[in-house]
C-alpha cells in the first residue's frame, strides 16, 4: 500500500515534470532541431527545389577549391580573431574597474558598455556611419581644424568592421569577465601585495589565473558571434570587407543558389562547434587544475 | 583563510600602515576610472550623435547650424515605411514573446523543481539556439517556412522569434525560481495551503520581478533582431531593423537618426523597468 502511494506520487511527478517541459521541447525540437537537419539536407544536394543528385558534396568542395569562398572564410576567422583579443585586452581592465570600483559613475558607465545588448545594432551602425562617413562628423571636425585637407576615407574597411565588432561585442567579454573577477576576495589580491608582489606580479600571478574561466568563456562567446555577425561587415565594410556571412546572404538572396548557401551555413555551424568544444575543454582542464 | 593568516604573519606595526594607505587610496587607481570613462563615451557616441544629428533643420547629417528643429521626427511619420514596420515588429514582439513566456516559464518550473536523470540534457537542447549564429537559423528557417508556405508572413516570424527568445526566459525565470528557498513553498505547505494555493500567495509573487524582466528583455530581443529576420521577410512585413537597414542602404539623412533617437528613448524606459525589477546586471548575467 505504502510503496503504491509512494508509486503514484514519483508517477504523478513525471507527469507534471512531461506537461511542464514538453511545450519547450516541442518547440525547439520542431522549430529549430528539424530546420536545422533540413539545412544539413539541402546542403548535400545538388540544386533547389528540384535536385538531380540527393547525396552529393560537392558543395562542401566547391567551398574550398573556389578562391572566393575561401577567402571570405579566412577573413572571418581573421576578423574574429583579431576581435577577441581586442575585446580581451580592452575589456579586462574594464571589466576590473566595474568590479572594484566604488565610484557613482559606475552604473552609468556600465549602461554605455552594456548598451549594444538593449539597443539594435543597425541603429547603432546607423551611428558609425554618421560619424566615420565622408561628409561625416569626424571628418568634419578634422576638415574644420585643418588637421587634413580633404576627408579621410573612414568607412568600408576591415579596421572600421573591427571597431563595430569591438563595440558591440564587448558586453559580453566583460560581463563574463566581471562574474569571474568578482569571485575573488579582495583579500587574495592584498594579500599578494603584503606578501611583496608588485602590481605586474600580483597581476599574472593571482588575478589572471583566478579569472581565467571568465576570459575564455568571454572569448568563445566574442569569437562565435563575431563569425556569425552579419550586419557590422554588410553596413561598416559596404560590400568591400567580404566575410562568410555576406557570402551567405549572397548565394541565398541573389543567386539564389541555396544548396550552396546552406553548405556555407553548416561550415560556419561546425566552425563555431569545434571552438565550443576546444574552449571548453581548456576551460574545464583550468578549472580542474585549480581545484585540485 | 587569507584574513586568519594575515594577523599571524604579520606584525602588529604594519596594521596601522594599511589603514592609512587604504584611507588614502581610492578602491580603484585614478587612471583606470579614466580609462573607464573613455571607453563608455566611445560606446555611447555612436548613440549620442544622433541626437544633434535628429534636430538638425537642413537636410545635412552633420551638426545643426542656426537652430534645432524636430521637422525630421514629423517626418519619421509621414512618407515613411517605418509606422508599418513598427507595428510589424510590435506584433512580432508581443506574440512570440508570449509564447515563448508560457513554454519557457513551464519548462523553467519544470527543471528546477524536479531533479532527475538527464536534467543537464534537457537544458542544454532548451538553450541551444543561444550558441548557433543566428544567420544559420535564418537560413534553416527560410528553407523550412518556404516549404511550408509561410516565407515572409508574420506568422513564420513569429515562430522563428519565438525559438530566439524562449531560451533567455528559461534562462532568467530559471534563476528567478532557484534564488526561491524551498523552505518557504514548504512551510506553506506544512501551515496548510494547498499546491494552487502555495504558488499564488507564495511562489508567484516572489516570481513575479523574474517574469516581468524576461518578458521585458525578451521582447527587447525580438525587437532588436535583424540577422535572422532579413531571411524571412516580405515587402510587406518588414520588421523595423530591416526596414532601416533598407533605408540606410539608400541614404542616411536625418529622419533615420530622429527615429533611432526614439528607438533609443523607448529602450531607456524598458531599462529603467528592468533595473527596478530583477537589476539589469541580473537579466543580463543570467
Amino acid at each position: 500500500m505504502n510503496a503504491r502511494l509512494k508509486m503514484t506520487a514519483s508517477r504523478r511527478r513525471l507527469v507534471s515534470l512531461l506537461i511542464s517541459i514538453s511545450p519547450a521541447l516541442i518547440l525547439i525540437g520542431a522549430l529549430f532541431l528539424l530546420p536545422l537537419l533540413r539545412l544539413i539536407q539541402l546542403s548535400t544536394t545538388d540544386a533547389y527545389p528540384k535536385p538531380s543528385e540527393v547525396l552529393t558534396f560537392e558543395n562542401y568542395a566547391e567551398i574550398f577549391a573556389r578562391a572566393f569562398h575561401l577567402t571570405s572564410l579566412v577573413t572571418s576567422l581573421e576578423l574574429a580573431v583579431v576581435v577577441t583579443v581586442i575585446t580581451a585586452v580592452l575589456g579586462y581592465p574594464l571589466a576590473y574597474y566595474l568590479v572594484r570600483s566604488t565610484s557613482r559613475y559606475k552604473a552609468l558607465i556600465l549602461l554605455a558598455i552594456i548598451s549594444p545588448l538593449l539597443i539594435s545594432v543597425v541603429v547603432r551602425s546607423i551611428g558609425w556611419l554618421i560619424l566615420l562617413g565622408r561628409e561625416g562628423v569626424v571628418n568634419q571636425l578634422l576638415l574644420s581644424l585643418g588637421l587634413v585637407s580633404e576627408p579621410l576615407q573612414l568607412l568600408y574597411n576591415f579596421m572600421t568592421v573591427v571597431v563595430g565588432e569591438v563595440n558591440i561585442l564587448m558586453p559580453f567579454m566583460v560581463l563574463s569577465l566581471t562574474t569571474s573577477l568578482s569571485q575573488i576576495p579582495r583579500s587574495l589580491e592584498e594579500g599578494a601585495s603584503v606578501m611583496g608582489a608588485g602590481a605586474v606580479q600580483r597581476f599574472l600571478r593571482v588575478t589572471l589565473p583566478l579569472s581565467a574561466p571568465g576570459l575564455i568563456s568571454g572569448a568563445m562567446l566574442v569569437f562565435i558571434l563575431t563569425m556569425g555577425s552579419y550586419v557590422t561587415p554588410q553596413m561598416l565594410g559596404g560590400g568591400k570587407v567580404n566575410v562568410i556571412t555576406t557570402d551567405i546572404y549572397s548565394r541565398m538572396m541573389v543567386d539564389f543558389d541555396w544548396p550552396m548557401g546552406a553548405a556555407l551555413s553548416v561550415v560556419t555551424l561546425l566552425l563555431t562547434l569545434s571552438v565550443v568544444v576546444v574552449m571548453s575543454r581548456i576551460q574545464s582542464r583550468l578549472m580542474g587544475g585549480m581545484t585540485r | 583563510m587569507s584574513q586568519e593568516m594575515l594577523s599571524t604573519t604579520l606584525p602588529p606595526a604594519t596594521v596601522p600602515a594599511r589603514r592609512g594607505r587604504a584611507g588614502k587610496r581610492r578602491a580603484t587607481p585614478r587612471m583606470l576610472g579614466l580609462y573607464a570613462a573613455v571607453m563608455a563615451l566611445l560606446s555611447a557616441l555612436p548613440l549620442l550623435i544622433l541626437i544633434p544629428v535628429s534636430l538638425n533643420p537642413k537636410p545635412v547629417v552633420g551638426f545643426p547650424e542656426g537652430g534645432l528643429s524636430l521637422a525630421w521626427y514629423v517626418k519619421v511619420f509621414e512618407g515613411t515605411n517605418f509606422p508599418e514596420a513598427f507595428l510589424t515588429s510590435f506584433l512580432v514582439g508581443i506574440v512570440s514573446t508570449g509564447i515563448s513566456l508560457i513554454a519557457g516559464s513551464l519548462a523553467a518550473w519544470g527543471l528546477t523543481r524536479n531533479r532527475f536523470k538527464g536534467v543537464a540534457l534537457v537544458e542544454a537542447f532548451l538553450l541551444s539556439p543561444l550558441l548557433l549564429a543566428r544567420i544559420v537559423y535564418g537560413i534553416a528557417m527560410l528553407i523550412v517556412l518556404t516549404q511550408f508556405g509561410l516565407i515572409r508572413t508574420t506568422s513564420g516570424l513569429i515562430v522563428a522569434h519565438a525559438v530566439i527568445v524562449m531560451p533567455y526566459v528559461v534562462r532568467i525565470v530559471g534563476s528567478t525560481l532557484l534564488g526561491i528557498p524551498k523552505s518557504l513553498e514548504e512551510a506553506a505547505a506544512v501551515l496548510g495551503a494547498g499546491q494552487v494555493r502555495t504558488f499564488a500567495r507564495i511562489t508567484f509573487p516572489l516570481l513575479r520581478p523574474g517574469l516581468i524582466a524576461a518578458t521585458i528583455f525578451g521582447f527587447i530581443t525580438s525587437f532588436d533582431e535583424f540577422t535572422m529576420t532579413v531571411f524571412l521577410v516580405g515587402a510587406q512585413t518588414r520588421t523595423l531593423p530591416v526596414e532601416i537597414f533598407r533605408y540606410a542602404e539608400l541614404i542616411v539623412d536625418p529622419s533615420v537618426a530622429a527615429l533611432s533617437v526614439m528607438l533609443i528613448l523607448g529602450t531607456l524606459v524598458a531599462v529603467i523597468v528592468l533595473e527596478r525589477t530583477l537589476g539589469l546586471e541580473k537579466v543580463l548575467k543570467a
